[in-house]
């Protein structure tokens, strides 16, 4: 099993707002557990780096959090998508897709 | 967007950065126990799935630091954080922060009352729409190498025929007016000007409408333009104003309009009317009287406009090289032309204030210097702890830059108190004089100049102490510590080096202040001996078309010095055409048998007096006699010329009986033998190489508008009423104005003088004290500093008199090199005093020396003081001394 991959910079944010889309509101715990299983354990979250991340978008009006109980009834904070956030995410998504696709071309270019 | 809105949050934070974490604290503690839960669920035992969950956070502490920075602007908070422990320091040491505040708070206070005053005079002496492009175009004459000469009618129409720099080009020109018909007669400031005068300035009219092409043309109804402050005096704001008719000098002339109150220029002007050539003034060119001002067309700059008039005036000059050989053309912007030769004199005091404020910034630098020696522990104990050098500098700098805002809000007190102390002494006759006096206020741009002279302070008080004490080797200062303040051998030569320069600053001031009184003095001494409490003197204008012929004019002032001599006023009445220190009409002058070559030029003050002038005003006659009443119409024509004159032409032998002609090689003058030589009197105390005086008798050339001086014992309130009747008796219809004694005229016109060596005074008493200060500071710590030494000294024989010789010759050594370095810039300062004012000599040796005197003597009495203290310490005691 290859070592497990620290999140990309930058990318963290974008999986953060995709998996609040996903799912719905989150406490951070969960956030943290949806990525990592979502790359099928290929990334770790560092939390150092996720609260900072999840902060910044709070900051940025992207999200929004409050107080609430989890399933197995621990008090978490809960964090979700504004309107602004759902925007900012298309926007990122769209950039992303672009950018790969285009980085995609150039890598698979066959040497002549 | 985002990107702001996150800003606005951290900001918001940064000021909440103290409430605890208590919600990340929560929000991790949960986190934690979600992991753990999970954990167990899968198997682990509670150990096990607890210390996974803690190995899986990381550390808690730095996930807290790296939200909590996120949270807030860590670079402010930080300087927040110095900011409050700046202030803490500040606040425990009352008695130091005092002393900085108020030191820099008296020299910031007085750049900001100077700036205050200066900043209008300089800047906005006149308002009018874009008035940066309007300038006066004037003339300067052969020779003339500093100010400006008025223009030739000629010249000017040949210039705005030519000329096509210039949007529009008019001119203006200076005439006293009586104004009779309603109630009594008053006396007028006019000025006639041409009529797109309004159109340069770009000035509209409040009432009614400005002149029109056409009105400046000979023939057209005579009309004129009141100022709103003269409506207001003189018509009571009267709204029907326009279409009204006065007489102005006995002519009906209708009001057409009153101009808006911000038009004052020329400043003093209460009318204008339409200056109007005659065929004579439209060809000559050697009567210089006008003031021509053009307003530059859009694109095109000085340089280009003062290009095209150099080339205008080279076509000129070869058209008639007798009247223009010599003759250049000058640009100045408008607003330097208004501020005049006072605008000198503001840069100096500008100057000056700055060197206060370099002296003050010193003081407190030492001051702080002292502070951090003490602190060197604090320092090597942060340095060891990790911080960085530059935290150390900021640290120092920030608590020096708090010092410079606690002053600045001092000096915007001070500042305001004496600016407000330099208008409230301003007569008001004179300050409507001053162009914009009445504009200064402490206005936004003298808030900013505060702010900013008062951080410059801070950081240069700062710099230096910070920069040294955050060098220090945490080794050798946490080692040193357990000795007393240790100073390397670096800071005190440092500190050494302030005092040096703040004695050398303080010198150039004080030598400056001493020549500005020391120059005013001597003008006031030349006053002297006129006796000026005992002259009255008053003016009175005669209107042409009352009295058209010369000698009715004549007749006139030898009637009212008649009626005069009759009253219990006087005992000797004389008539002037100028008077001493105002005087204002030059002309040039030839001798006979003496030709001028090209490009040389003599001009000369040309007056024209009574008999008894000379007499009148204790003016001696140094060869010759003065005038009698046989020098009349008729009789052979005679002249009195100024000493000056005398010594330069004929400087062995006499001038008397030697002819002398006025105007130049075409001039219709006649040829008036020289019968006397007078002593030397001041005509522009502003002008340092005023002209000499020429004097011709009134009775062969009278005037219209004149002078009259009357020598009496009376009380000026008693003499007022007798001068109005005799005046009444001679002609009731005539105004007298600028009544007052000879002293007041005198001191009046040496007001702005006054002031400026009364500044200068000031400020150089200021730098004196504080550099006395200064060199006291630097004393008593060396004392402190080498108290174990001195003790050393004493236990092995030292007298106490060796030890006060030894801290007294260090400080006269530190007298030496200021001094040193002092005067040659005071030799500098002194040549610019010179060439501005009248009196004052550039190698005035003994000035030099009473300054350097005064300023040797305090700095010795600062140093002794401490040096006494040193000398009586009690050598066990001082060697026990930790």
């Amino acid at each position: 099993m290859s070592p497990k991959k620290d999140v990309h910079q930058g990318t963290l944010a974008l999986m953060i707002l995709k998996t609040l889309q996903t799912l719905g509101p989150l406490h951070g715990y969960g956030i943290a557990r949806r990525i990592e299983q979502t790359s099928g354990d290929l990334l770790s979250v560092n939390y150092g780096t996720l609260y900072p991340a999840l902060l910044k978008l709070e900051q940025e009006g992207y999200i929004s959090s409050e107080w609430g109980t989890s399933d197995n009834n621990r008090k978490a904070r809960y964090y979700k998508l504004t309107r602004a956030g759902h925007k900012q995410l298309a926007r990122q998504a769209q950039d992303w897709t672009e950018t790969t696709a285009i980085l995609a071309r150039f890598l698979n270019e066959e040497p002549s | 967007m985002s990107a702001f809105r996150s800003t606005v949050a951290r900001l918001r934070n940064l000021f909440r950065s103290d409430v605890p974490d208590h919600d990340l604290h929560a929000e991790l503690e949960a986190h934690l126990q979600l992991h753990v839960d999970d954990n167990l669920a899968k198997g682990m035992t509670p150990e096990q799935a607890r210390r996974h969950a803690l190995l899986k956070l990381g550390g808690v502490e730095q996930t807290k630091q790296a939200v909590h920075d996120q949270r807030s602007l860590p670079f402010f908070e930080s300087l927040l954080q110095d900011t409050r422990y700046a202030t803490r320091l500040l606040k425990n040491s009352p008695a130091f922060t005092c002393v900085a505040v108020i030191t820099l708070g008296l020299a910031i206070g007085a750049n900001t009352a100077t700036f205050s005053v200066s900043n209008t005079y300089l800047r906005n002496p006149i308002s009018f729409p874009e008035v940066d492009r309007v300038v006066a175009v004037l003339n300067q004459a052969p020779d003339q190498t500093s100010g400006w000469s008025s223009v030739t009618s000629a010249d000017f129409l040949d210039w705005r025929a030519r000329a096509h720099s210039f949007e529009a080009i008019g001119a203006f020109d200076w005439a006293d007016l009586n104004l009779t018909g309603i109630g009594e007669p008053v006396k007028v400031q006019g000025y006639r000007v041409t009529a797109n005068f309004f159109d340069v300035l770009r000035a509209s009219p409040l009432v009614g409408r400005s002149f029109v092409n056409g009105e400046d043309q000979a023939g057209h109804a005579p009309v004129a333009i009141l100022s709103t402050s003269f409506w207001r005096r003189q018509f009571a704001a009267d709204p029907a104003i326009v279409g009204k008719i006065v007489r102005l000098d006995g002519v009906p002339t209708q009001i057409v309009g009153v101009m808006q109150d911000n038009v004052r220029f020329p400043l003093a002007a209460e009318i204008w009317l339409p200056l109007i050539f005659s065929p004579q003034e439209q060809t000559q060119r050697t009567s210089h009287a006008l003031l021509p001002i053009a307003r530059l067309k859009p694109g095109v700059s000085m340089t280009q406009a003062q290009a095209e008039m150099r080339t205008i005036q080279d076509g000129l000059r070869s058209s008639y090289p007798q009247q223009e050989t010599g003759w250049t053309v000058l640009l100045m912007p408008l607003g330097e032309f208004v501020a005049g030769p006072g605008r000198g004199y503001m840069f100096l005091l500008l100057g000056a204030v700055a060197f206060v404020l370099l002296i003050a910034c010193t003081n407190v630098m030492n001051l702080l210097f002292a502070r951090s020696t003490g602190r060197q522990a604090e320092y090597a104990i942060r340095v060891a702890l990790g911080a960085s050098r530059w935290r150390l500098v900021r640290q120092a700098l920030i608590e020096s830059v708090l010092l410079g805002m606690a002053a600045m809000l001092v000096g915007l007190l001070l500042g305001d108190w004496w600016s407000y102390l330099i208008r409230a002494a301003m007569p008001p006759d004179i300050a409507r004089f001053i162009p914009g006096w009445d504009q200064v206020r402490l206005d936004r741009g003298v808030f900013l100049y505060t702010f900013l002279i008062a951080l410059l302070a801070g950081i240069i008080a700062g710099f230096v102490p910070a920069f040294f004490s955050s060098s220090a080797d945490p080794n050798n200062a946490l080692k040193e510590s357990g000795r007393g303040p240790g100073m390397s051998v670096s800071r005190t030569r440092l500190r050494n080096a302030f005092v040096v320069a703040e004695i050398a600053l303080s010198l150039v001031l004080i030598v400056g202040a001493s020549l500005m009184v020391k120059g005013l003095q001597s003008l006031l001494a030349l006053n002297f001996k006129y006796d000026p409490q005992a002259v009255f003197v008053f003016r009175v204008s005669l209107p042409a078309s009352r009295y058209p012929q010369p000698q009715q004019q004549n007749t006139f002032f030898e009637n009212l010095a008649e009626n005069l001599r009759h009253t219990s006023a006087g005992q000797t009445t004389a008539v002037a055409y100028q008077m001493p220190f105002a005087g204002w009409d030059t002309d040039s002058f030839r001798l006979e048998g003496r030709p001028l070559s090209p490009g040389e030029y003599q001009d000369a003050y040309i007056n024209r007096v009574s008999p008894n002038f000379f007499d009148a005003l204790h003016v001696p006659l140094i060869e010759g006699r003065a005038f009698t009443d046989h020098d009349a119409a008729g009789m052979v024509p005679v002249v009195i010329i100024s000493e000056s004159i005398a010594t330069h032409f004929w400087p062995q032998g006499t001038a008397v009986g030697h002819r002398i002609r006025q105007g130049d090689d075409n001039s219709k003058e006649p040829w008036a033998t020289i019968v006397g030589v007078s002593a030397e009197m001041n005509y522009d105390p502003w002008r340092k190489d005023a002209p000499p005086a020429i004097y011709f008798p009134l009775r062969q050339r009278p005037v219209s508008t004149a002078s009259v001086f009357v020598r009496s014992s009376l009380d000026p309130k008693a003499l007022v009423p007798i001068i109005r009747t005799a005046v009444a008796n001679a002609d009731p219809d005539q105004p007298i104005f600028d009544a007052m004694t000879l002293d007041r005229m005198i001191s009046n016109d040496l007001l702005g003088l006054s002031y400026i060596a009364v500044l200068m005074s000031a400020v150089g008493l200021m730098a004196l004290v504080l550099s006395a200060v200064g060199a006291s500071g630097v004393m008593a710590f060396a004392v402190a500093q080498r108290r174990q030494e001195t003790g050393i000294r004493m236990a092995l024989g030292a007298r106490p008199q060796d030890v006060l010789r030894m801290f007294v010759f260090s400080g006269l050594k530190l007298l030496a090199l200021g001094f040193a370095i002092g005067l040659p810039l005071a030799v500098v300062l002194a040549r610019l005093i010179s060439s501005l004012l009248y009196g004052v000599q550039s190698n005035d040796f003994l000035s030099f020396l009473a300054s350097a005197m005064l300023l040797a003597v305090a700095v010795v009495l600062a140093c002794y003081i401490p040096a006494r203290r040193a000398s009586r310490i009690d050598p066990i005691i001082a060697l026990r001394y930790e």
